[in-house]
């Protein structure tokens, strides 16, 4: 059967290239980067050389790079990191009711550790108001975490103006960049930004790598205690061939990113506005313009989201629901609750995320099934009946 | 086709009876290979699962979901209970019949079910009855919504759905759910006779079970101690009548009633 892939948000396939030059740090070259033996200096080389590449993704310095396990480990990092250091300085935080569970959690953690954190609204499109956060500082605020562009509806964050009002308080700030890194520009000494976050396999990479961007005199404890790795600041021996891949699929990036995100842009319109146009009662999530290249999420009235993701997937069709189904109860997703779309929508909410290999034709395949699917569901669970939709 | 015990299979699970009726039949003309469960469920070999599911959907069948066949003892237990069972179904009646929509392994255990069903008409008027006649449910009022647990299950009623979590297989999931059906039709026919109550229970804390016990650790029960006996309760693989303390001893009669609302509640 026909696959066609749109959930990228979630993860990418490792690109051919990036495998190829993994392996031979799987192989032969497996030695330990801090072993000073031949295939020890082998390794280290190629672990410099990913930095480098890894850096210029988003303009640092190499010196500024700190490889981690993935975006989750990052964010904590961060977090936790910057909050330790700076416990004497202050002990207040500032984030968005929409983050990632990455920082959410963290900061629940730190708000059981005696930190207080500020969670900040978003309107309706789910943009945060920079004049809000200025508002929300307070003179013990040691850290301002908000994410570069939203996972589940796309909304990019302007991160430029909140950078900009941080760095007038003398106040360090964190970006999640997890989606955006790779996909949109990213220059951290123009946006001013003291550490940043991104992962590897966001960007056709291979999972269990990321990166905290760490700007050269930002005070941050480590995470992991052992070896002086990575400057001492994470300790563990480096996972060589995934920060190889993370290097390689960084020089990709680099290379084709405004090209591919204006195709991805088109193709993304096309798909959303072929759904508002071909099923009723629907809705996008997000802003309309200052969204991912990628991303198409809306919200679907009378029918399960997760139901929407099984009929797809028997098409071929790989998408993701917005709101995550437990095992205990349904909960509705935090970020579209954030933005105050009722909850009978949030329930019906569809996730298409594009990437590199995605065709014309492959949404046209989409916007032909989508509305029966739909009809379908809302005939055969009764909505119709019932005059829900 | 006969179930190998070392083969990989999958269950097809369909909307609803109807839905169930139409799938036997393309799967019939298609002569496609599977081992009948019931109107509503089907094993097919894993490999051909896919197929066979977009087969099925081209054909206009709604399938509620499909996942990993489990051998276990199915062979005596499942089949057999999957023969007999039928879900009755009642024009008239207020609450004609619920649809899955969405069926998959549970997060948490595998071994066991999640799904996501709709109901034929809005319930949302009849939760504060419900409240009234579910023993052990808790109602939120705001939310609109009501949650119980049955045999190790976890149901949420919504308006116009319903969820369950931790079912044991398809057949127990039917079953619960045509519970539910008998139950909201019955208290809708009685809804005249019933107090509504819009009282939000509050669920005890498992282990607050323990602190009613006699603490005794007399073993008579089997368990080595009181506490090993609160666990096997919360597993569902003891009862309170075991506990010879509570059912004999006068002293501890107020400890056995309270632990009989507790047990209620948490759907032991």
């Amino acid at each position: 059967m026909r696959r066609i892939y749109l959930d990228h948000a979630a993860t990418t396939p490792v690109r051919r290239e990036v495998m190829e030059a993994m392996l031979p740090y799987l192989q032969e070259s497996f030695g330990n980067p801090s072993s000073p033996h031949t295939l020890g200096r082998e390794a280290k080389e190629a672990l410099e050389a990913a930095r480098f590449h890894v850096a210029g993704l988003f303009h640092a310095e190499p010196a500024e790079i700190v490889f981690t396990s993935g975006g989750t480990e990052s964010d904590n990092f961060a977090l936790c990191g910057v909050a330790w250091a700076n416990q004497e300085k202050g002990d207040h935080i500032i984030t968005s009711a929409i983050e990632h569970h990455a920082v959410l959690n963290a900061c629940k953690f730190l708000e059981r550790r005696g930190f207080a954190v500020t969670y900040l609204p978003v309107d309706r499109y789910g943009l945060i108001d920079p004049e809000q956060l200025r508002k929300a500082i307070r003179k013990e605020t040691i850290l301002v975490s908000i994410m570069h562009a939203n996972n589940e509806v796309g909304t990019i964050e302007p991160i430029e103006e909140i950078a900009a009002i941080t760095r007038e308080r003398g106040i360090c700030f964190h970006t999640d960049a997890v989606q955006t890194c790779g996909h949109l520009s990213i220059d951290v000494r123009r946006l001013q930004v003291d550490l940043l976050s991104a992962s590897a396999h966001k960007l056709y990479g291979p999972k269990g790598v990321g990166v905290l961007y760490v700007r050269q005199g930002t005070r941050i404890v480590p995470f992991l205690y052992g070896g002086e790795q990575e400057q001492g600041r994470r300790a563990s021996t480096e996972n060589v061939a995934g920060i190889v891949g993370f290097g390689k699929a960084a020089k990709l990036a680099a290379r084709n990113s405004e090209e591919e995100s204006n195709r991805l842009v088109n193709l993304r319109d096309r798909l959303i506005r072929g759904i508002l146009e071909s099923v009723e009662e629907v809705r996008l999530n997000g802003h309309p313009t200052k969204r991912l290249p990628g991303n198409a999420s809306v919200s679907v009235s009378g029918v399960e989201g997760e139901a929407l993701i099984l009929q797809l997937d028997m098409r071929g069709i790989c998408a993701s629901a917005g709101s995550a189904c437990n095992s205990s109860t349904v909960e509705p997703s935090h970020v579209l609750t954030a933005m105050g779309i009722p909850e009978e929508a949030i329930h019906g909410s569809l996730r298409l995320t594009l990437g590199r290999k995605n065709l014309g034709e492959e949404i046209d395949y989409v916007l032909e099934v989508l509305p029966g699917i739909v009809s379908r569901l809302r005939v055969g669970t009764g909505q119709h009946r019932m005059g829900k939709v | 086709m006969e179930i190998d015990k070392d083969g990989r299979y999958e269950i097809i699970v369909f909307a609803n009876p109807e839905e169930g009726a139409g799938a036997l039949r393309v799967l019939a003309t298609e002569r496609i290979e599977f081992k009948h469960i019931s109107t509503l469920a089907v094993v097919v070999p894993a490999d051909k699962s896919p197929h066979i599911c977009s087969l099925l959907t081209d054909q206009d069948i709604l399938i509620g979901g499909h996942y990993k066949f489990l051998y276990r003892d199915y062979e005596q237990d499942f089949f057999k209970s999957a023969a007999v069972f039928s879900p009755s179904r009642n024009d008239s009646a207020f609450l004609q019949g619920i649809t899955l929509c969405y069926v998959a392994p549970c997060l948490a255990d595998a071994q066991k079910i999640r799904l996501i069903a709709y109901f034929s008409c809005d319930i949302s008027e009849l939760l504060p009855y419900l409240n009234t006649t579910i023993k052990g449910a808790t109602y939120n009022k705001k939310a609109s919504t009501l949650s119980y647990n049955r045999d190790q299950a976890v149901i949420n009623l919504y308006n116009i759905k319903v969820t369950v979590a931790k079912a044991s297989d398809i057949i127990h999931a039917w079953q619960l759910l045509d519970d539910l059906r008998e139950t909201i039709n019955t208290t809708h026919r009685q809804r005249d006779q019933l107090q509504p109550s819009y009282e939000q229970r509050v669920r005890p804390a498992p282990f607050q079970l323990f602190g009613w016990l006699p603490k005794t650790n007399c073993q008579a029960c089997g368990e080595i101690t009181c506490l090993a006996f609160t666990v096997k309760l919360l597993q569902g693989e003891q009862k309170l009548e075991n506990c010879p303390g509570l059912r004999e001893d006068p002293r501890y009669a107020e400890n056995r009633r309270v632990l009989e609302e507790m047990v209620q509640v948490l759907g032991l």
